[in-house]
């Protein structure tokens, strides 16, 4: 029977969930399971688990009302909605109440939910045979005893042992068992009751109690007691049955919370097989207008009007009659004539025999859905067709209620069709995942604060396609002043397609205007700066358009005159090809350009100017290079050519100051004078010599010379044999120190040249200062590197200077005296050796520093063709 | 002491005041000196067979230059001497004149010790190959 009683809950949609306080057990039957969609014994049988289930905007109510509920306060009667793992949204109502001990300490609760979704599908009249089935229950024997009066003994079978959650060898003594199994508060109930019906003489009385489990769980027994009396009224013989109703004390319970639940949710009613009605419920009566006595005895011609034809009743009818529950929407007409609609289920309900003996409607009242449909069709259907063509939809969603319109337009765009549900969890589900917490912040952000959404979100169609939609929402107050939220759908899919077509090609080309190695910029006629790429940004030494913009196009030139030049040639000309310019950095420094300017028409009429730059730094010093190793190169052949032209004079009067040595010795002549001034003649001689041949060392490139292993000292020799002269003459002191033993692995005629480089400049610095020293240094700098130094008596070069020192043609000699090479020349020698050239700051003289490893590590030059 | 006794020395050089001092030198330290103005006469003199025990040439001279001389040295006499190359361009490498066959390479101007030197190594040099 029980199970007949699960089968009709089932079927009923009605879930049960009990949780033991005591001993916190959470029991689920498998309605409850199917009703919220998960597979038996598969629910992790929790509370947090459960709230995580309900509708995220019933859940914190819930929540509350549940605590409410579980502190004693109230009892559960409530309705909310669940999402089931598939998405599917459920109405629930559910009932429940608390059972207490005697120290009103909350025991147990039990508690039903009852699926409310389609509440016409539940069964009212089989709730009430469910509940003549309950009472047949009793009848089920469990266990049995018997006591003999008048020997004072009791017997109780197995089955009340089962019953009592005891065990015979336990507990042999049935008195004892007594004792133990009956609850402490119905002990005496159960004793002194049995003692006051026997006393007043009936012979069949029923007691029901409780039992306690040795597990704490309560049982409900109810006992029939037949008692066997003498002729003369003396009690003799007791006999019991006791059966286990908590089952039935819990269904019964449940059910009558059920029946209250959906008389409380629906209008219900119900009719004889002829259609008269013979039950209807308060709300039936509220919304109707008529009494219940009015209602009963009539038919729901009472209540029709006539807004249906003849052949719909026809059809509900036929159905029903046939045993088929009935769906549809049906206007009904109130006692003072006016209309409401009604969502109707109407279910034939069988009596035992099977016959169909009563039909029961269970309805909800959509009447203001309904009006603004009906008021809304006929202006609508021109407008859908607007909107068809437009992929425009029109959607307003009252927020209270949640009762929503929209066009068949909002449909389309969310892939449903016509027929099928476009609910706002359907909708929501069908908004692309990566944009669906961006619509529900920005339609928050229309309900809360009233803002205007418009905004674009992708919806993904079942057919996996994805649309573009823009949306465009705003809080309005409607008619009753309702909250409502109004406002547009549209499909923008193609235009949007379109836009990122045009996104790509955008992307694409800024790609490749960044990347190529060519200044890349347009201005317009009158020369304001509309773009620039990265490259030209970069060669102008700009951080950003807007700076590029801020700083003007005259900026760029060291010549302002240069951009009226450029306006010039466009004007004649279309275009302007490879122009040299000298362009200004934002910093100040300049640079050489090629420029190429090109004047264009646009789609959109306006001319603007395309122009190209590409830095000629690098060509115009590898031209300047060229000529300087093309003089060098000269100067060497020249130091070549009159080598031996000098040298053999030179080897004549070597040779003759040794002669006259020998013949002042021979003539006996020991004139002192006169052999220091043959040695005077001597040594310059020779010293002309080794200028000869330092000349020519230098003159020659070196650049693909093997680095050798070279003696410092001869290389510090060698350069200041080709200084030291000059600057005795022009009074500038030179100090040299050196360490005679320290050897390098280098290009010995480049390292010259770099020496000589720092030489000069000192020795130019220093020419209009009043103190004029120079010293040059070279000192084991420790981790295998080796330090040139050259201080002059200057005190230091302005930071400003400084930092172009090295850059290619700065000079700050008058024009024609220095080629602006020799600083970025040497250090591109010192890098090519693996070392560093650079300006030693903290010294508060002027002093340069060459720093090189003392061996390889350098890198190799490229030879040029 | 005479460095040079009984060494025959041939001095080729197209400067005649080169050729004087170098003389000097030499016949200061006892050589023998017989002296060419080029490359062409210097031959001559060795074909002769004068029993010439070193060369010092010049290299830039017009009437025969110092290489082509030491190229001829080396390919028509029999037992050729050691030639010492004097010279005041760079246009030639120790190295280099020694692969040509040279002994030695002295650059101008080089001073009467040098010179000296030069000629004492390349008959020390001489005399081993000889023994």
């Amino acid at each position: 029977m029980i199970s007949e009683i699960k089968s009709l809950m089932d079927s009923l949609n009605i879930g049960i969930w009990s949780w033991n306080i005591a001993s916190n057990e959470f029991y689920w039957d498998e309605s409850m399971h199917k009703l919220y969609g998960f597979q038996a014994n598969n629910f992790p049988d929790a509370y947090d688990a459960w709230l995580n289930i309900i509708h995220p905007d019933d859940k914190r109510r819930c929540e509350a009302e549940m605590t409410e509920f579980l502190a004693g306060k109230s009892d559960w009667d409530t309705r909310f909605r669940i999402i089931k793992p598939d998405g599917e949204i459920r109405h629930i109502v559910g009932k429940g109440s608390l059972s207490r001990g005697s120290d009103n300490s909350p025991l147990k609760i039990s508690a039903i939910n009852l699926d409310v979704s389609h509440a016409a599908r539940v069964d009212a009249e089989k709730m009430t045979t469910a509940k003549k089935m309950a009472t047949i229950l009793e009848a089920v024997a469990a266990g049995l005893w018997e006591s003999d009066l008048r020997a004072g003994t009791l017997e109780l079978d197995d089955s009340l042992y089962r019953l009592y959650g005891l065990n015979r060898v336990d507990c042999p003594d049935a008195f004892e068992a007594n004792r133990r199994a009956i609850h402490p508060e119905d002990y005496e109930k159960v004793m002194g009751g049995t003692m006051e019906n026997i006393l007043a003489g009936r012979s069949r009385f029923d007691i029901e109690f409780r039992v306690v489990h040795s597990d704490g769980s309560l049982r409900f027994l109810a006992v029939k007691i037949t008692v066997e009396r003498t002729k003369d009224g003396v009690p003799i013989k007791m006999f019991g049955v006791n059966h286990d109703v908590t089952e039935l004390r819990y269904v019964e319970d449940q059910l009558r919370q059920t029946i209250a639940a959906i008389d409380s949710a629906a209008i219900v009613a119900h009719t004889d097989k002829t259609g008269i009605i013979t039950y209807a419920n308060d709300r039936f009566c509220e919304i109707s207008g008529y009494s219940r006595s009015e209602l009963i005895g009539s038919t729901h011609k009472i209540i029709n009007s006539g807004h249906h034809p003849k052949e719909f009743f026809q059809k509900m009818w036929k159905m029903i009659g046939s045993g088929k529950t009935w769906y549809g929407e049906i206007c009904n007409k109130r006692k003072n004539g006016t209309e409401y609609w009604m969502q109707t289920v109407i279910t034939p309900i069988r009596n035992t025999s099977g016959e169909i003996s009563i039909f029961l409607s269970m309805r909800i009242d959509i009447t203001a859905a309904k009006n603004n449909q009906l008021a809304l069709i006929s202006t609508t259907n021109r407008m859908l067709e607007a909107q068809r063509v437009a992929q425009l939809g029109n959607i307003t969603v009252d927020v209270n209620s949640q009762v929503e319109e929209m066009s068949e337009e909002v449909k389309h765009i969310f892939g449903f069709e016509s027929g099928e549900a476009c609910d706002r969890e359907a909708r929501l589900a069908r908004i692309h995942p990566d944009d669906r917490q961006a619509y529900l912040s920005a339609k928050k952000e229309v309900i809360q604060n009233g803002a205007i959404l418009e905004g674009e979100f992708r919806v993904v169609h079942p057919d996996e396609t994805i649309r573009y939609a823009l949306f465009r929402l705003k809080a309005a107050k409607g008619g009753d002043d309702r909250n409502i939220i109004t406002g547009t759908i549209q499909d923008i899919t193609a235009r949007k397609e379109v836009e990122l077509k045009l996104l790509r090609t955008q992307e694409t080309l800024t790609t490749m205007l960044d990347t190529v190695p060519i200044g890349i910029g347009m201005t317009s006629p009158d020369g304001e700066i509309i773009g620039m790429n990265f490259q030209m940004l970069k060669m102008l030494g700009f951080e950003t358009v807007t700076d590029a913009r801020r700083a003007g196009i005259l900026s760029i030139y060291q010549d302002h005159q240069d951009q009226q030049r450029l306006l010039g040639a466009l004007i004649v000309d279309s275009s302007v090809k490879d122009a040299e310019v000298l362009f200004k950095r934002s910093n100040g420094s300049s640079f050489w350009g090629s420029l190429s300017a090109t004047k264009k028409r646009q789609s959109d009429g306006r001319v603007v100017i395309i122009f190209s730059m590409i830095d000629l730094t690098e060509r115009k010093r590898d031209e300047a290079l060229l000529v300087q190793s093309c003089k060098m190169a000269s100067l060497g052949e020249m130091a070549a050519g009159v080598a031996h032209e000098i040298n053999t004079p030179l080897a004549i009067i070597v040779g003759k100051a040794s002669r006259v040595n020998r013949l002042l010795i021979e003539l006996k002549q020991d004139s002192e004078i006169i052999t220091k001034e043959v040695t005077i003649i001597n040594d310059t001689a020779m010293r002309i010599a080794r200028i000869v041949k330092g000349l020519h060392s230098f003159a020659r490139s070196g650049e693909n010379d093997p680095l050798l292993e070279t003696k410092v000292s001869d290389v510090m020799l060698h350069t200041l044999n080709l200084c030291q002269e000059r600057f005795k003459a022009k009074n500038v002191s030179l100090l040299v120190e050196e360490d005679p033993d320290l050897v390098l692995h280098c290009r010995e005629t480049q390292i010259i040249q770099v020496l000589l480089n720092l030489l000069n400049n000192a020795f130019y610095a220093v020419q209009t200062l009043s103190d004029k020293w120079i010293r040059l240094e070279v000192r084991d700098a420790g981790t295998n590197s080796l330090q040139f130094s050259v201080t002059d008596s200057g005190h230091g070069i302005p930071v400003s200077t400084a930092e172009k020192i090295m850059q290619p043609f700065f000079t700050t000699k008058p024009v024609g005296t220095g080629t602006g090479l020799g600083l970025s020349i040497s250090r591109g020698i010192a890098e090519d050796h693996g070392g560093k050239l650079f300006l030693d700051s903290s010294s508060p003289n002027t002093r340069f520093i060459l720093d090189l490893p003392l061996k390889g590590n350098y890198i190799k030059k490229d030879s040029v063709a | 002491m005479k460095q040079l006794l009984g060494i025959s020395i041939l001095v080729v050089d197209d400067e005649p005041e080169m050729l004087s001092i170098l003389c000097d030198v030499f016949e200061d330290e006892g050589a023998c000196i017989q002296v060419a103005e080029g490359g062409h006469i210097a031959l001559n003199c060795l074909k002769q067979g004068g029993g010439v025990d070193v060369v010092l040439s010049d290299i830039c001279m017009p009437e025969g230059d110092g290489l082509e001389l030491l190229k001829n040295i080396l390919s028509t006499i029999m037992n050729p001497p050691p030639v010492i190359l004097h010279t005041g361009c760079f246009d030639i490498k120790f190295e280099k004149a020694k692969e040509l066959g040279a002994f030695d390479l002295l650059v101008k101007p080089a001073n009467s010790k040098t010179l000296v030197e030069a000629i004492i190594k390349a008959m020390t040099h001489s005399k081993l190959k000889s023994s």
